[in-house]
């Protein structure tokens, strides 16, 4: 018997998936958050000035500018929790059942927002093709928008289901494809339009808001209500907020989010800032100045069309430019699909993750090791909801928004209170805070809680369809979650720190190479992980290696037995709390890391024989507990001797812990 | 050194005692480019040729011993108290047949090794493998040593890779052909 037997003499290894070490640029995760926010500027003008006049793109514009504002608290609470989202911050500043109710209102919200873009997008497409089958002397042939909405809207829902299945990196290129399709279409009519404007000179709407009666919503029957100026003003502003929605988004999508984390999120909220600001602002604006008031009504569900038809110029481009606005439109609304899908599974995960779900819900994809159930359930709901409303949106946009406003305001009020709660430092703070002696006073995020309370307030009593739709549906999502919740812990054996640990697939190899581990890159680094409370060595590495060019692997050595394809579940549960402690890491700094697991009896052997297999260029250890780091490194230089006697490498070798670094090359 | 006599080549300097025996040859190359060699440190006058150990302890010491008359160490106790300290924190005792005990002193200036051949067998443990060779050394506590150090202990297990290899060696008696082989098999380790 070959005495080395005792040692593996080849390295096979189990593969961690999950898609919970995909990350995306900040192109990407703005592109997400803009095909919702992006969407809303072919109505949300006309919705808002059918209820509060010809000053609406005032307002939107306000709202715009207010955005930024609320996208700041958020990411002062992504600095916080990397997996974020209203759900964690309102839990940790003001306890679990407030956390529940907040992201109950927010799935409600994101139930319809699929719904909605999805029907609406059909709405657009029924249009177009009509209105091409008429001017091409095929009038008679008509499409039936009934059917035809609800058969083109399922199948965006499937489209995003699937994509969604694969992963963000998937869906989040769509979005971006059909975000650079719209900058497209954004900069020609702005310049047309800014062209048309120069040549026609029409008046600045008025800034004075006229709430109609409807608009008043309860208040219409307190008569001095109505007297006071400002209520009108916030009335507007309300209505304005549709255009505000898919902040969430980019709260859930910030765990997905590249390295630099903080600093690309600054960048993605910038171009979110701009691109809603030029596009939903400037551009409603322009709609509400060139359309005539007489004809702007028919519009009002696509006041972008409407507008390319009053630009200078020979009607054939116009139309043409029309059918790009209704091309963009389509997409754009099919993109927010795509947004409420990101946004509503990330909240589940959150739930997840807290125990609410039973494990096998939360099981990953075995191919792409997304949650396939959360993303199937939101599909299925929200293809009942548009089977329901047969294409008609009406009713349902009326309900709308009341989970955004309510969100924004439990969102803002946890930041607020972590203020005290939590006093360790923030990567990001939202800015004006008045410093006496050791307590910050935030003044910033105050009149941002303030701004908002006083528009959901006044949404609450004006929006009387949203406050009922909302009000129900936010107890009847948050009576199903507590029902869940209470199957989940009367079932489920594990303790409540279990629920939390990462669930992954595991995937068997004979043979541990770059192929079958999924490396990209030539430069490949080991880093040997054991102790789930010892990851700083991984730490230093993430902050060192620049990800793009190397790949980094994380191996772990499983003595004993080794379980065959199958999940985490098969682990004990040191193993599976290193692994949720790698993927936390991976996911804080934004950096891919490809998890092994190497089965072996000696874990210094194995991790020479892996980094051999692996073509690794460089060796990481942390310190171990047991022995000094000398003699780590001189066990690692006797197995490296081995397994490389063959085939002479040289390999640079690293012992990592807080503050020093042992290097040496070998070989 | 009187009496060492001095063999320059082109590629190599060879040094030789005052019998004619081969005491160090230097490679030039090796030196410029710092390739570490086994036989760089080792010459048959090192090799051991051990019967009856009882203990592990009893070997280490043995081997201790010997590495500090070959040098002219006047504190051989220190070397084989660093060793048995070392060796407590880990073995080096490998399942290849060989083992390195090994240590960092203050007491010498460069890396100097002591090889002991156990025809026999040597059992550190009764369910464990036997050992046949058993490649001691010491190395300067100089920082700037320690990466020769690593390279050494790489070197000699690679060199001893192949169990079979290791018994052949445990075989012979004659020093010189243990030496000749060695250099042979780190040759071949090399190409």
């Amino acid at each position: 018997m070959d005495p080395l037997s005792k040692y593996s003499t080849k390295t096979t290894a189990i593969v961690i998936t999950t898609a919970m070490l995909t990350f995306v640029s900040y192109w990407r995760a703005a592109a997400v958050v803009l095909c919702d926010l992006g969407s809303s500027a072919f109505y949300a003008c006309g919705i808002a000035e059918q209820a509060v006049g010809k000053a609406a793109p005032w307002f939107v514009l306000a709202i715009m500018v207010f955005s930024i504002c609320v996208r700041v608290v958020y990411m002062e609470s992504c600095a916080m929790f990397v997996r974020g989202g209203v759900y964690k911050v309102v839990k940790n500043a003001l306890g679990g059942p407030l956390g529940k109710i907040s992201v109950s209102a927010l799935l409600f919200d994101y139930s319809l927002t699929g719904p909605i873009s999805a029907v609406s997008a059909g709405h657009y497409l029924a249009g177009f093709i009509n209105q091409l089958l008429a001017l091409s002397g095929l009038g008679e042939f008509q499409v039936q928008r009934e059917i035809f909405v609800t058969i083109f809207a399922s199948l965006i829902i499937v489209y995003f289901w699937r994509k969604n299945i694969i992963g963000v990196g998937e869906s989040s290129h769509k979005s971006l494809r059909i975000v650079q399709l719209s900058t497209i279409m954004i900069g020609v009519l702005f310049v047309w339009s800014l062209i048309t404007l120069i040549a026609v000179r029409p008046p600045l709407p008025p800034f004075r808001p006229v709430p109609t009666e409807e608009a008043f919503g309860w208040l219409q029957h307190i008569p001095w209500l109505r007297a006071v100026g400002a209520i009108g003003v916030f009335v507007a502003l309300g209505h304005a907020l549709l255009a505000m929605s898919g902040e969430e988004s980019l709260a859930q999508l910030y765990r997905e989010l590249a390295h630099p984390k903080i600093k690309n999120l600054k960048r993605a909220a910038v171009i979110i800032f701009l691109f809603s600001f030029l596009f939903t602002g400037i551009i409603s604006l322009f709609a509400v100045m060139l359309i005539p008031d007489g004809i702007r009504p028919s519009y009002y569900d696509n006041l972008l069309s409407g507008l390319s038809m009053y630009l200078l110029g020979p009607t054939i481009p116009k139309m043409i430019m029309q059918g790009f606005i209704v091309l963009v439109g389509v997409l754009l609304l099919s993109g927010a699909v795509n947004t409420a899908f990101v946004g509503a599974n990330g909240a589940l995960n959150r739930l997840g993750e807290d125990g609410v779900f039973a494990l096998w819900f939360r099981r990953p994809h075995k191919k792409y090791g997304t949650t396939n159930r959360f993303l199937t359930s939101i599909a299925v709901v929200q293809l009942i909801i548009i089977f329901l409303c047969r294409g008609d949106v009406y009713l349902l946009g009326e309900a709308y928004a009341f989970g955004v406003v309510w969100c924004f305001v439990s969102q803002t009020l946890a930041v607020l209170v972590l203020r005290w709660k939590d006093r360790s430092e923030r990567e990001f703070k939202v800015p004006f805070n008045i410093r006496v002696g050791n307590v910050d006073f935030p003044i910033g995020i105050s009149i941002v809680f303030l701004f908002l309370l006083t528009i959901a307030v006044t949404n609450f009593f004006t929006k009387t369809v949203a406050t009922k739709f909302g009000v129900l549906f936010t107890l009847l999502v948050y009576l199903l979650l507590m029902i869940f919740e209470a199957i989940n812990k009367r079932r489920s054996t594990n303790k409540p720190h279990e629920q939390a640990l990462e669930m992954v697939n595991l995937e068997f190899f004979n043979v541990a190479n770059p192929a079958v581990c999924g490396c990209k890159h030539e430069k490949r680094i080991l880093v040997a992980a054991r102790d789930p409370n010892n990851l700083s060595h991984l730490k230093a590495e993430l902050e060192r290696t620049d990800a793009q060019d190397t790949d980094i692997l994380v191996m772990t050595v499983k003595q004993g037995d080794i379980a065959h394809q199958g999940t985490v579940e098969n682990l004990p549960l040191d193993e599976r709390a290193l692994l949720t402690n790698i993927v936390a890491l991976a996911e804080k700094y934004g950096k891919k890391v490809i998890p092994i697991m190497v089965p072996a009896s000696d874990p210094i052997y194995a991790t020479a024989k892996a980094a051999f297999d692996l073509g690794a260029k460089e060796i990481i250890l942390g310190k171990s507990l047991k022995t000094n780091p000398d003699v780590q490194l001189e066990k690692i230089a006797v197995a490296w001797g081995f397994v490389s006697s063959a085939d002479p490498r040289k390999i640079l070798v690293r012992v990592v812990w807080p503050e020093h670094e042992l290097k040496y090359e070998l070989g | 050194m009187a009496g060492v006599s001095f063999n320059v080549r082109l590629t190599w300097l060879s040094i030789y005692d005052r019998r004619g025996t081969l005491f160090r040859k230097i490679e030039f190359f090796r030196i410029f480019f710092r390739i570490m060699n086994i036989c760089h440190y080792l010459i048959p006058d090192n090799i051991v040729i051990l019967d009856n150990v009882k203990t592990k302890d009893e070997l280490l010491k043995t081997l201790a011993y010997k590495l500090a008359e070959i040098n002219n160490i006047k504190t051989p106790e220190r070397l084989a108290e660093a060793i048995l300290k070392r060796e407590k924190e880990s073995s080096t005792f490998l399942p290849t047949g060989i083992a390195i005990p090994h240590a960092r002193i203050e007491d010498i200036e460069e890396i100097t090794i002591v090889m002991g051949v156990l025809p026999e067998g040597f059992k550190e443990a009764p369910d464990a493998e036997s050992t046949y060779l058993v490649l001691l050394f010491f190395s300067p506590t100089k920082d700037k040593e320690f990466g020769r150090h690593l390279k050494l202990l790489s070197k000699i297990a690679a060199v001893f890779r192949d169990p079979t290899f290791v018994k052949e060696i445990a075989g012979i008696s004659d020093k010189d052909k243990i030496f000749s082989l060695i250099q042979h098999q780190e040759r071949r380790t090399e190409e």
